[in-house]
């Protein structure tokens, strides 16, 4: 129980996957309670004792059903079935029994759809609820009103409702294009980070390799000690810490021979060839997860200018604010990544053959870096640029 | 273990400034509420016949709401916690409308509002204005329940009415919450992993350029880029007639990068000033400067194209601690990650104990690896360290 409240606060970690199986165990509680609580509350229900126990067995398959989905990562159905779910539970309670109490459940099936964040199931799930609610209201009027209400009280009812979906409605809009917006400037960073970690790991090959040192997988002190810590750590975590030291074998050999070499072998067991493939995205000589980590950790430790509010502003403008400098910087700039681009570079993933700055400017967007009228210069003058970026 | 700071602390203040975009729209969106709310409620009250003095009183509640968001929207453009300041007016007050409407009227159609204010509040996602309406949601339902009982005093008299609505009220209100709870910190990932790829790019453009410089073969491609500029631009002068503008600028470029002295340059330059030349001195080529690292991120800024599956695809989260890897290959990779950070890569330096172990305990690295790894790190950092110099000491004695 601690720990899934301590995830629910640190559900800022997890990823969106996560997030949404999170989503579905939280849920799955409320549905629970909810559930437990129907054995007792279905007495004064007003149903037969035959119907109550028929839905409430069923509701008890139901939720197994959602258990086994949830366990076997079967989220997107498991996300559909505890949403049919509330919609049945809220059915069961407000048609047994005419009270605010039941009328609430309108507002709780909601939110629980709306929980999802998902544009069309809330639009066919909560359009259902709010249909119902909207019925509900109407048809059991009495139980809603008090002793001496004022006139039109139901239409509040309905009004408040219907507000409430339709804020939520809106709220799952406003997120759906936040979120996708985000994730999607969140991915770009990600890929341009990953260029400049294929031209850090290139450089620190260099270095290397100046320094006449083995690579580091190959270095006994290294290869020693992480034999010995993981066998610490699997000693405290683990039954068996016998397979922890076969995978490091294994995740050293595959640094020896190759990712690929090792996956075409057949005296490898498939088994061995699934860890590998899992093992792959660790790599110590390739610019993995594991090489973006150990770079993010070395970076923390470097000096870095004071913040200031245009610190990600890579714009020409930043850095001269004259248009004729900005001309001399942008003709500069152009020559010098056409010989960049020309000469090629072992760690970029260009083809050099099919591509020339011309096409690679194109795919830019070019107005985070230069203005309007450098852009108009460049694409009215693409001849003279050409014929200047040739070597004398 | 609560962490204590961000892996770069400059995080933070991007963060602030994500926020400060977002909550511009999402203000809009709840004055828009308000305004539709302010609207029905007239309406209302306009068509049962109540007096126009009442009527006059909420709507002007709702209007009073309005202008404040109006003013706090344009103060923040010079100082943004007037934003910030404004959510926690415009929830409270909106719920204080809320009540005062349902002790007005004496009805209980009037208590689903609090949960539509609710959710209009939640609009915010902020945490402290979650908690705040939380509390006030708590107190005003109690408040009505003790002072105001003719209000659930029901037609329809159910045996269980109090208990069950207390019951209901209150789970409605933990699933609300813990639902826009969960929104927010979906919201707070991205905040967090925008502004920690932002920083990390800066930092990699730096770590770059350092590398850059250190080169044996200095990368000016055996070309007087100064010269072609200057031939390039005087065709481009011509072709368009306008007067000589580039040519001083670029001798001026040409004496920098000689390592001329600025002294020297200014007297030859007399119309140039002493801040001029700081400024055509980031526009070197062959320096560490200002236009080097926009070549950089110019150079490195070409993407494939991104395919929607790929936007959601949850490879991009960059930890220790994957769903899809079994304990074992989580071991291996904190294990591996602690020995390289220990050993040092060529060329970087290699961390101290302390270092280590205050950024992973501290810092957001505690959440990129494996709850139960972490903790054993945690309680035996000392055998650790141990274990590790036992085995620099015994391969050295190897050796």
């Amino acid at each position: 129980m601690i720990k899934f409240i301590k995830k629910i606060l640190n559900s800022e970690f997890l990823p969106v996957s996560e997030v949404r199986k999170l989503k579905v165990h939280v849920v799955m509680s409320f549905l629970f309670i909810i559930t437990l609580v129907t054995i007792p509350f279905s007495f004064f229900l007003d149903y037969s004792l035959l119907t109550k126990v028929i839905s409430l067995g069923a509701f008890a398959l139901f939720y197994l059903l959602c258990v086994a989905l949830a366990k076997f990562n079967k989220i997107f159905t498991a996300i559909q079935i505890t949403m049919i779910y509330s919609v049945l539970l809220m059915v069961f309670y407000t048609q047994g029994i005419s009270s605010f109490y039941a009328y609430i459940f309108f507002y709780i099936t909601l939110t629980i759809i709306l929980f999802y964040q998902e544009i069309y199931s809330y639009f066919i799930y909560g359009t259902l609820t709010l249909v119902l609610g909207i019925l509900y209201t109407l048809s059991y009027s009495e139980g809603l009103m008090a002793l001496q209400d004022i006139s039109g009280s139901i239409y509040i009812y309905i009004a408040g409702l219907a507000i409430y979906y339709l804020v939520s409605f809106v709220q799952i809009f406003n997120n759906e294009k936040l979120y996708a917006d985000m994730n999607l400037e969140w991915v770009k960073l990600n890929n341009i980070n990953s260029n400049y970690q294929d031209e850090i790991l290139y450089h620190l090959e260099d270095i290397r390799t100046d320094l006449q040192r083995s690579p580091i997988y190959e270095d006994l002190e290294f290869q020693k000690t992480a034999f010995e810590l993981s066998d610490f750590v699997a000693q405290q975590v683990l039954k068996d810490g016998k397979e922890i030291v076969n995978l490091i074998d294994l995740y050293i050999y595959i640094h020896e021979k190759g990712l690929d070499a090792v996956l075409k072998n057949d005296e490898i067991s498939v088994a061995m060839k699934k860890s590998s493939n899992i093992l792959g995205k660790y790599l110590l000589n390739q610019n993995s997860d594991m090489f973006s980590l150990i770079i993010s950790f070395y970076l923390k430790f470097r000096k870095t200018e004071p913040y200031q509010i245009n610190r990600y502003v890579y714009g020409l403008d930043t850095i001269t604010h004259l248009s004729d400098e900005q001309f001399i910087a942008f003709c500069i700039i152009y020559l010098y990544l056409h010989d960049e681009i020309s000469e090629g570079r072992s760690w970029d993933n260009l083809d050099y053959e099919s591509s020339n700055l011309d096409n690679i400017l194109a795919k830019l967007d070019l107005s985070e870096f230069f203005s309007e009228q450098l852009i108009a210069f460049y694409q009215d003058n693409i001849d003279l640029f050409k014929k200047y970026s040739k070597k004398n | 273990m609560k962490k204590t700071y961000f892996v770069f602390n400059e995080t933070q203040y991007y963060r602030e400034q994500l926020e400060f975009k977002h909550l511009k729209g999402q203000n809009t969106l709840v004055s828009f509420t308000i305004f539709f709310m302010m609207i029905l409620t007239a309406l209302y009250m306009f068509l049962t016949d109540y007096a126009l003095v009442p009527v006059i009183g909420f709507a002007l509640g709702y209007l009073v709401i309005l202008i404040f968001n109006f003013a706090a929207s344009s103060y923040a453009r010079e100082y943004s916690y007037f934003m910030k300041f404004n959510k926690y007016i415009t929830s409270i007050t909106l719920f204080t409308i809320t009540v005062a409407m349902i002790i007005y009227f004496k009805s209980p159609s009037f208590i689903p509002l609090l949960f539509v204010v609710y959710a209009i509040c939640s609009i915010y996602k902020d945490i402290k204005v979650l908690l705040v309406i939380t509390v006030y949601f708590l107190f005003s339902i109690l408040m009505l329940i003790l002072n105001y009982q003719n209000i659930f005093a029901f037609q329809n008299n159910f045996v269980i009415k109090d208990l069950a609505i207390a019951f209901f009220v209150f789970l409605f209100l933990l699933i609300l919450l813990s639902s826009s709870f969960i929104i927010v910190k979906e919201k707070t990932f991205f905040y967090n992993n925008i502004s920690y790829a932002k920083e990390k790019e800066f930092r990699n453009l730096d770590l770059l350029m350092e590398f850059k410089m250190k080169e044996k073969t200095n990368i000016s491609h055996n070309r007087d880029y100064y010269q072609d500029t200057e031939d390039l631009l005087e065709e481009f002068r011509k072709k368009i007639d306008i007067p000589n503008i580039f040519t001083e600028k670029i001798e001026i470029l040409k004496k920098l990068e000689k390592g001329i002295e600025k002294k020297i340059i200014l007297d030859e330059h007399s119309n140039f000033t002493k801040l001029d030349l700081e400024r055509l001195g980031n526009l070197l080529v062959n320096k560490n400067s200002k236009l080097r690292r926009l070549i950089l991120k110019v150079r490195h800024s070409q993407l494939d194209k991104i395919k929607t599956r790929e936007i959601f695809s949850a490879t991009h989260f960059q930890s220790f601690n994957k769903q899809s890897d079994n304990l074992e290959t989580k071991i291996l990779c904190f294990v591996v990650y602690y020995a390289t950070l220990k050993k040092g890569l060529p060329g970087m330096k290699s961390l101290s104990n302390k270092e280590l172990y205050d950024t992973f305990i501290n810092s957001d690295f505690y959440y990129f690896i494996d709850p139960k790894v972490i903790k054993v790190y945690q309680k035996n950092a000392d055998v650790f360290n141990q274990i590790v110099d036992e085995v620099m000491a015994e391969v050295k004695n190897n050796d």
